[in-house]
């Protein structure tokens, strides 16, 4: 009998655990790309067909923005004998509009125009226009120059504006059968099912789970997005959602709130490349890739939050989901998120966007599903990070070592600012950081800046960035490395040199130091923000005074 | 000692402990002298006002009826006086040394591991202590009025 009952023990354990697996699996719905709702691509409903006069619009419009052209009020007040000659390039996509939406912003393509007026016949006119049309043609082009606009004679310019939507809806078409097959060969992802997985796997369970508040600062989308800043392409990733079927709705709300509740989980390492190699400081200031790519890697974990949501608190959603759920009311999110962690598992920041795990709404439970299109179907959007100007240290054009001794100066001086008190942190050493970054951490101390009885376990990453105007779209486009920094960086030369600054602060709290350190409440963050405000704003009016500069507001201009 | 002492003591027992008890738990959670959440200290709250009201709502209730019959109240008590007095005596020591601990223990140097969780296990043990001696007594000291 006392050796049957370690068998019957461990037959016992096997069959709950079986049970358990199939359970588990039995709570998470199967994926159905049929039956997935928010790609607006397969509605035909959501397709704007373009109107003539958005496309004569649009090609004046482009007219204007390659050679000036002054409105069609000024060719009419032109003298008779007058003409207008167009190189048509066809009906083209803007690569700058989310794949989803692309088919509602097809637009007549004009290379080149070229005119003529005052002259002695509208033929001559005729001529001369399309010599100057044809002055501008590039070899390569296939389309010829036609006549646009002759004299008041609206028949050209309407005829030709018909075909240019004709050709519109036609490119409409092709489009969405083009992004139809494209989604068809989609990889799709539940989730859901995967959040389970790396909640199983996990062997290493990290002991903080720290979040952000569901508000309107969320943002609903690619977790990882800013890691893809400087490629500036990745919208071939999108989220889309699936219906869960009611007898199914209570078993996959109990693995929700199992997520909700789980620590981080699904450790993963997270390579960027980088132009610069970011272990040695010196080579900052060497040209674009000297001889990297280098590779950064963090160490990355995910999260679940759940929150219940009202007009106060509602997270941004992306277009397609808010158009999917339009005319039902959201009551609760699951979110999740990736956050950069700590070699000993301590958050260091908060990635910005969060995937939609679940939708509750007032009239179903939906489920968010990730769809990756296959690569070559990829299109370009630029995520923003966060942004606020501190320098500006124009004065340092083609001068490496100016440069880089006021960008180091800010950098070391921010630090400094939180490294005295009240924030008092430490300097995290040992941690893989990318040019331009600095993590600071002030754990299980006491809060100077909530004061007694309150212990913080705070980190801070310090972020610059380096740009030539206070708008780094363009800037976004050259950086070919991590976060900003590197690419034109420090080595840039054109217009303004203006170093950019974010500080992340990862904080949780608590009244007793052998309590639980939890998320901390709205009024102690606001403390610490004005806290960090104030003592960032003395490192750089420091760093400024080092640099004989002169402060204007936050910014301190290098004179 | 008389059934009326040990009533007198009871009841200002009861009704200060309550009162004391209820408005330390309430008024200084996140602070210096209960340095520990609202939740954990509404937690406590919860384990021991409605003991505690309890007796004081038997108690009061025989004031308001029982009393005017019995008005020397010069009986001797039928329980040792030790039993009456010790536990509750006891409970409240607890409660302050927890207090005390807690306090101590969230001083940046001190290696206590004194945490709002043994706070919460110290008053439940208190209230078990009251439970399992005192509130067997107040229905007998304090009984329904005869019909």
């Amino acid at each position: 009998m006392g050796k049957k009952r370690p068998q019957l023990a461990l037959r016992t354990l096997i069959a709950v655990m079986s049970c358990q697996l199939l359970f588990a699996q039995e709570t998470i719905p199967q994926l159905d790309p049929a039956k997935v709702i928010g790609v607006p691509f397969l509605d035909p409903a959501q397709i704007k067909l373009k109107t003539e006069a958005e496309a004569s619009s649009e090609i004046f419009a482009r007219m204007r923005e390659f050679q000036g052209w002054d409105g069609y009020e000024w060719y009419q007040s032109l003298k008779k004998n007058k003409a207008v000659a167009i190189q048509y390039g066809g009906c083209t996509d803007d690569p700058f509009v989310p794949y989803l939406y692309r088919q509602n912003y097809m637009s007549p393509w004009i290379l080149y125009w070229g005119g003529a007026w005052e002259d002695d016949s509208i033929e001559g006119a005729r001529k001369e226009a399309l010599s100057e049309c044809q002055k501008s043609f590039q070899s390569g082009a296939k389309e010829e120059c036609t006549l646009f606009l002759e004299n008041d004679d609206p028949e050209p310019r309407t005829q030709m504006i018909k075909r240019m939507v004709e050709d519109c809806r036609q490119t409409q078409i092709k489009w969405l059968h083009e992004a139809k097959t494209a989604f068809e060969h989609s990889q799709f992802t539940l989730l859901l099912a995967q959040a389970s997985r790396e909640l199983k796997s996990d062997g290493k369970k990290l002991p903080f789970r720290v979040a952000r508040r569901i508000g309107p600062s969320v943002v609903v989308g690619y977790p990882d997005s800013i890691q893809d800043y400087a490629s500036a392409c990745w919208d071939h990733v999108f989220y889309a959602l699936i219906p869960v079927k009611t007898p199914q709705r209570e078993a996959v709300r109990a693995l929700l709130g199992r997520l909700g509740e789980s620590s981080y989980f699904g450790q993963y390492t997270r390579t960027v490349n980088t132009t610069l190699d970011y272990r040695d400081p010196k080579k900052g200031t060497e040209p674009l890739y000297p001889g990297g790519p280098y590779q950064l890697t963090n160490q990355m974990a995910h999260f679940v939050e759940h929150g219940r949501i009202d007009s106060s608190n509602t997270p941004k959603f992306p277009q397609n989901l808010k158009d999917a759920l339009a005319g039902e009311k959201i009551l609760e999110v699951w979110l999740e998120g990736a956050a950069r962690i700590s070699k000993s598992g301590l958050p260091l920041s908060v990635e910005g966007d969060e995937a939609p795990l679940a939708i509750q709404t007032d009239k179903s439970l939906y489920l968010g599903v990730e769809v990756r299109l296959p690569p070559e179907k990829g299109g370009c959007n630029v995520s923003y990070p966060l942004k606020g100007e501190v320098l500006d240290y124009s004065i340092c054009k083609g001068n490496a070592t100016c440069k880089e001794n006021a960008v180091n100066t800010v950098l070391q001086s921010a630090s400094a600012a939180l490294q005295a008190s009240p924030i008092s942190s430490n300097p995290m050493l040992d941690e893989p950081l990318g040019p331009g970054e600095v993590s600071l951490q002030r754990a299980y101390q006491p809060s100077l800046v909530l004061g007694r009885p309150f212990y913080e376990l705070s980190t801070y990453s310090i972020h610059t960035y380096t740009a030539s105007s206070d708008h780094p779209m363009g800037d976004a486009y050259e950086k070919t490395s991590y976060m900003g920094t590197g690419g034109r960086g420090i080595a840039a030369d054109s217009g303004p040199l203006l170093l950019f600054m974010y500080v992340e602060h990862v904080l949780t709290c608590t009244p007793n130091k052998n309590g639980i350190y939890s998320e901390p409440e709205d009024a102690q963050v606001k403390e610490y923000d004005l806290a960090i405000q104030n003592a960032l704003l003395g490192g750089i009016k420091n760093a400024c005074t080092t640099l004989r500069g002169k402060m204007k507001g936050s910014v301190c201009v290098m004179q | 000692m008389t059934i009326g002492d040990a009533r007198r003591w009871l009841a200002l027992y009861f009704l200060l402990t309550t009162v004391v008890v209820g408005l330390y738990l309430l008024l200084f959670a996140k602070s210096i002298a209960l340095p520990m959440t609202r939740e954990d200290a509404n937690a406590c709250f919860q384990i021991v006002i409605p003991v505690l009201v309890g007796q004081i709502a038997i108690i009061f209730q025989w004031i308001a009826t029982a009393n005017a019959f019995d008005p020397d109240q010069k009986l001797q008590c039928p329980v040792p006086s030790w039993a009456i007095w010790l536990p509750p005596l006891l409970a409240i020591f607890m409660i302050a040394i927890a207090a005390a601990a807690l306090i101590v223990a969230n001083q940046p140097k001190s290696q206590l591991s004194m945490g709002p969780e043994s706070f919460k296990n110290a008053v439940t043990f208190a209230v078990s202590i009251l439970n399992a001696s005192t509130i067997l007594l107040v229905p007998r000291l304090f009984p329904k009025k005869q019909q």
